[in-house]
Order: C-alpha cells, then structure tokens, then sequence
C-alpha cells in the first residue's frame, strides 16, 4: 500500500504538470488512500522482550525441571498454554489483532508441547502422528475462535507434520490418505472468505503435500495419483485465477501455488509404471508452455516461473527420452518450435485485429 | 444466534483443550491402575546404554529363555508386523509363547495378549555330529517386543541409582522388568521398573 501511494503521488505531480489533474486536488486525493498499519520500533522491541522473557522463563524451568513435582509440572504446562490465550483473548478484546495472533500462535505451539511433556511427564506412549495431528486440530479450533489466519497455518504446519510421520497405517493396518486432504481445501476456503494471503500460501503448499499422503493409499498406482492430482490442482487454480479480479490477492496466491503443484504433479507422473517416455514429456513441454503464456497474460510472475521451471524440466526429460538420438530430438524440438511460432503468431493476429 | 464475541470463543476453546489434556492423563492413570499386571524382562538399548538423561531407554526381551527358536508370528524385518503379542507366565514374569495379527489367534496362544509387535533375529546354529555331518537349526538369538514403550522417565537422582546398578553388568539385565498394565483393549500402558529386586514405580509426584 506504501508503495502505490508514493507511485501516486508521483503520478499525481506528473497529471498536475500535465494539467490533467488540478493542483488542489492533490492533498485530497492523496489522503484517501489509507497508509498501512505499520508495527512502530517501541511496538517491535516490546515483541522482542516478551519473546526474550518466555524464553528466558523457559530456560530456567528447563534448568530446574526434574525437581519440581509431575503435577506441578504439568499444572505449570497449562498455565503457559491457558496464560499465552488468555493474553490472546485479552488482546482480542482490546482491539490489538496483531497482538491477539502472535499470543494465539504461541499457545498454538505451547498446546503442541504440551501434549508431548504430557506424555514425557505421565510417561503416558502414543503415537507421534496422532500428537502432532491432535496438536493440528487444536490449533486449528484457535484459529477459528479467535478468527485468526496466523494460527491456521501453524495448525497446517502441524497437521502437515503429522501426516509426513510414521507409516500413514491406521490401527486398522491400512493405509489412509493425509488429513491434508482435507485440511489445505478447508484452509484455502478459509483464506480466501477471511482475505489472507498468509494462509493462501500455507494451503497452497499444503495441497501439493497432500498429494504425497495419497500415494501409499492407492499403492503401485503412481501415475493415476499424480495425473489426478495434477487435474484436481488445475481446477482449483483455475478457480483461484476466476476469483483474483475481485481485488482478492489471497486467490492470486493459490493461483500461483496451484499452478505450481498442478504442472509438478503432470510431471511427476512420469516416475509411475504405465507413464513414461516422449509422449508424457512432450505433452508436459506443451503444458508448460501454455502456462507460461497464461502466467504473462495474466502478469502473474509465479505462474510465469512455474512454466518456465516446467518447461527447464520437460525439456530435460524429453532429452533424455530421446537419448542420444539428436536428430530425433531436433525434429521434436522444432516441431515444438513451429507450433510456438504459429500460436504466437495466431494471438498477435487475433490482438491487431 | 449470536456468536460469542472473539475473547470469549478463545477463552472456551483454551478451557475445553486444557480439559481435554487433564481428561486425558485421568484417564491414562485409571486404566494404568485398573489393567492386567504383567512383568516383562528388558535389557539395555544399544549403541547406548540404559541411561540417557532423565530418562532409561530399555528394549523388551522376547527371546526364550531356554534358548528355543523364534516364537510363532515372529517377525525378522517388521515391515508389516502381527498386531498381537500373546503372553504366558513363567515364574513372576511374563515371556513371549506368540504373535498373530488378531486378538482370537493370540489368544490361543498365551494367557495374555498385548497390541505389538514381536521381532526375532534368528540365527542358525551350527553342530558337527560324531558322523562329521552339520546339522544346522534356526535358534532364537536376539528377539525383541514392541510395545510402544521404550523408556521410563525418571528424576535425576532415580536415574543415577538405576545407571549404577545396570551399568556394566551383563547379568543385571536378566534381573531387570518392565512392569506394564494390561487394558481390556490389549494396551499395554507402563507402570513401572523392577531392578534387582527394587521397583521404581511411576507416581504422580
């Protein structure tokens, strides 16, 4: 926002000088656009000792852990986890958001420690995906009581964790898919009704994550997930893409993200059985391309990047597909280029008429 | 209906997730003193050894005393192990008679089951008979149970009574147990240790 009011003011100078603009409209015009709340160096080192403070209180109970009680150290594990969200609902009601988030962040955290000294102390055994993704849910229910972005993404965080651990078997002994599967949906849904790019970019790397958790439920199908991933990643950037002209920059993140999941997931399909060889590689080239002509169309730099590092990557693999046949791989590389050429082209003619 | 202002969602939601947590501890302390005893003899985890901080790391034996081969459902790399350890008695302790992947199968095979995992690293035994022919037989060497549980959180000082009297002595490990408490659910949830004859009992102290 600082950015676009100094680009207006310079441009507003250039309309006056041009008389485009009058001149006693500047100040007004000016004033309408709103400057950013901005953290103030006495808000800032105030962070910083508070920070300092717990981790100093931290430091000590650690020096003095074994000689203090079980209960007492369990009671002095919830009193950090009940003080950091008392603080949070204090901050909440005192109009300080910023402040309300950081303090629920911690007692997100402190709440993930808390199940493990639980355990540590109580020498209670339990399963370190079901800690972390009990951990996961509990920060997501913070982040839904506070209305708190910050918060959901330490909850992806962890349930991302969770899901990453241990053998993905049930008590059951199968395998299931991630609760990512389910998480980064919700999250992205979350970011984009409560307009924040913070957990846009959390559920954007959170579905690509996802795709991973899927794997050992649809064993020895690889290229089925990852083809499928690609097409579900596609769809949901296209429907991110739809909804940036409505000024929602968290959807242009997921635009971003998706695209980039989307393109990696085409080309990891090729490490399956029933998909490999120049006909995979040349599609994803073909692919990447039109990623990148969206990505400039939509002047959309990550999208453009995606492209680009797919295209890199196709071109190797259709390389080494080829092997060392160079002929062959100059007369797919100048098909390619005829058809780039033709698209150009076709689009220049389309734009002049 | 009116949603509760933002303080009052945060402050509920961290009353309901402090009370989960101590729900959770209440109810692993009531089926802790409410299950099944057992005593299962343990030995040292290596490369290190019993000790490690404030807390005994240890390795559950399931290896036959008398030597025999690998219990049935053993497994020699767990990639897919059987779910149930079956137990039977043997003095005061409890040794491992099998492993099956359901509750029905191990339970015809012990007085006990348990939710785990039984490891064996069978090793072939090698004897030159009077006829100078080798007879070769898979004999039980190293095997091990899993049972989630592979440490006991102790105080320092507790922990430094322990370290003196296993420290070094191969054959105060065959004295040592892992005393653990038996749910109806075939959990096992640890109670304690016994070494030399001494048992160290969680409490809540």
């Amino acid at each position: 926002m600082a950015d676009y009011r100094e680009r207006l003011a310079r441009d507003l100078d250039r309309w006056i000088a041009a008389r485009l603009v009058p001149a006693e409209n500047r100040a007004a015009i000016l004033e309408s656009v709103a400057e950013p709340r901005r953290l103030d160096a006495a808000t800032a080192l105030a962070i910083v000792g508070g920070l300092l403070a717990g981790a100093a209180v931290i430091a000590f109970v650690a020096a003095n852990w074994s000689e203090i009680p079980r209960l007492a150290r369990f009671t002095l594990v919830l009193a950090a986890f009940l003080g950091a969200a008392g603080g949070a609902a204090w901050a909440s009601g005192r109009g300080r958001p910023v402040l309300s988030q950081v303090l629920l962040c911690v007692a997100a955290m402190v709440f993930a420690a808390a199940i493990g000294l639980t355990g540590q102390i109580f020498d209670i055994a339990g399963d370190a995906k079901a800690a972390l993704r009990g951990a996961g849910l509990a920060a997501a229910l913070l982040a839904l009581a506070g209305g708190a972005p910050w918060v959901g993404v330490v909850a992806l965080v962890f349930t991302g964790l969770g899901d990453l651990s241990g053998s993905g078997r049930g008590d059951d002994g199968q395998i299931w898919p991630g609760w990512l599967v389910v998480a980064a949906p919700l999250a992205a849904a979350t970011a984009l009704a409560g307009r924040s790019s913070a957990l846009a970019h959390a559920a954007g790397i959170g579905a690509f994550v996802a795709v991973f958790t899927l794997q050992g439920f649809v064993a020895g199908r690889t290229e089925v997930v990852f083809l499928s991933a690609a097409a579900v990643l596609g769809a949901g950037a296209a429907v991110a893409r739809a909804l940036r002209p409505r000024g929602q920059a968290p959807a242009g993140v997921l635009y971003g993200w998706l695209a980039w999941g989307g393109l990696a997931c085409f080309g990891l399909a090729r490490f399956g059985d029933g998909l490999s060889g120049v006909g995979h590689s040349a599609a994803w080239m073909a692919l990447s391309v039109a990623v990148i002509v969206l990505g400039r169309h939509d002047r959309h730099a990550p999208v453009t990047a995606a492209g680009v590092v797919g295209l890199i990557a196709a071109g190797a693999s259709l390389l080494h597909d080829l092997g060392v046949d160079l002929m062959l791989a100059a007369g797919v590389f100048g098909l390619g280029s005829l058809v780039a050429l033709a698209v150009a082209f076709a689009l220049r003619r389309r734009r002049t008429s | 209906m009116m949603l509760p202002a933002p303080p009052a969602r945060i402050l509920a939601v961290a009353i309901l997730l402090a009370a989960m947590l101590c729900g959770l501890v209440i109810r692993e302390g009531v089926a802790r003193a409410g299950g099944e005893e057992i005593r299962l003899a343990i030995t040292g985890y290596d490369p290190r050894s019993l000790l490690s901080g404030h807390h005994v790391r240890f390795q559950i034996r399931g290896d036959d005393p008398t030597g025999a081969a690998c219990a049935p459902g053993s497994e020699r790399i767990a990639v897919a192990p059987k779910r149930w350890v079956a137990l039977r008695r043997q003095g005061e302790a409890h040794v491992v008679s099998g492993a099956a992947d359901s509750r029905a199968e191990a339970a015809a095979m012990g007085e006990v089951v348990v939710r785990g995992s039984l490891n064996c690293m069978s090793a072939m035994d090698e004897t030159v008979l009077p006829d100078g022919a080798v007879r070769r037989e898979s004999v039980s060497r190293l095997a091990s149970i899993d049972l989630g549980v592979d440490r006991i959180h102790l105080d320092q000082a507790q922990a430094q009574v322990l370290e003196r009297r296993l420290q070094g002595r191969e054959e105060a490990a065959a004295r040592a147990f892992a005393v653990f408490s038996v749910d109806d659910g075939g959990k096992a949830r640890l109670k304690g240790l016994i070494v030399e004859g001494r048992r160290y009992d969680l409490d809540w102290w």
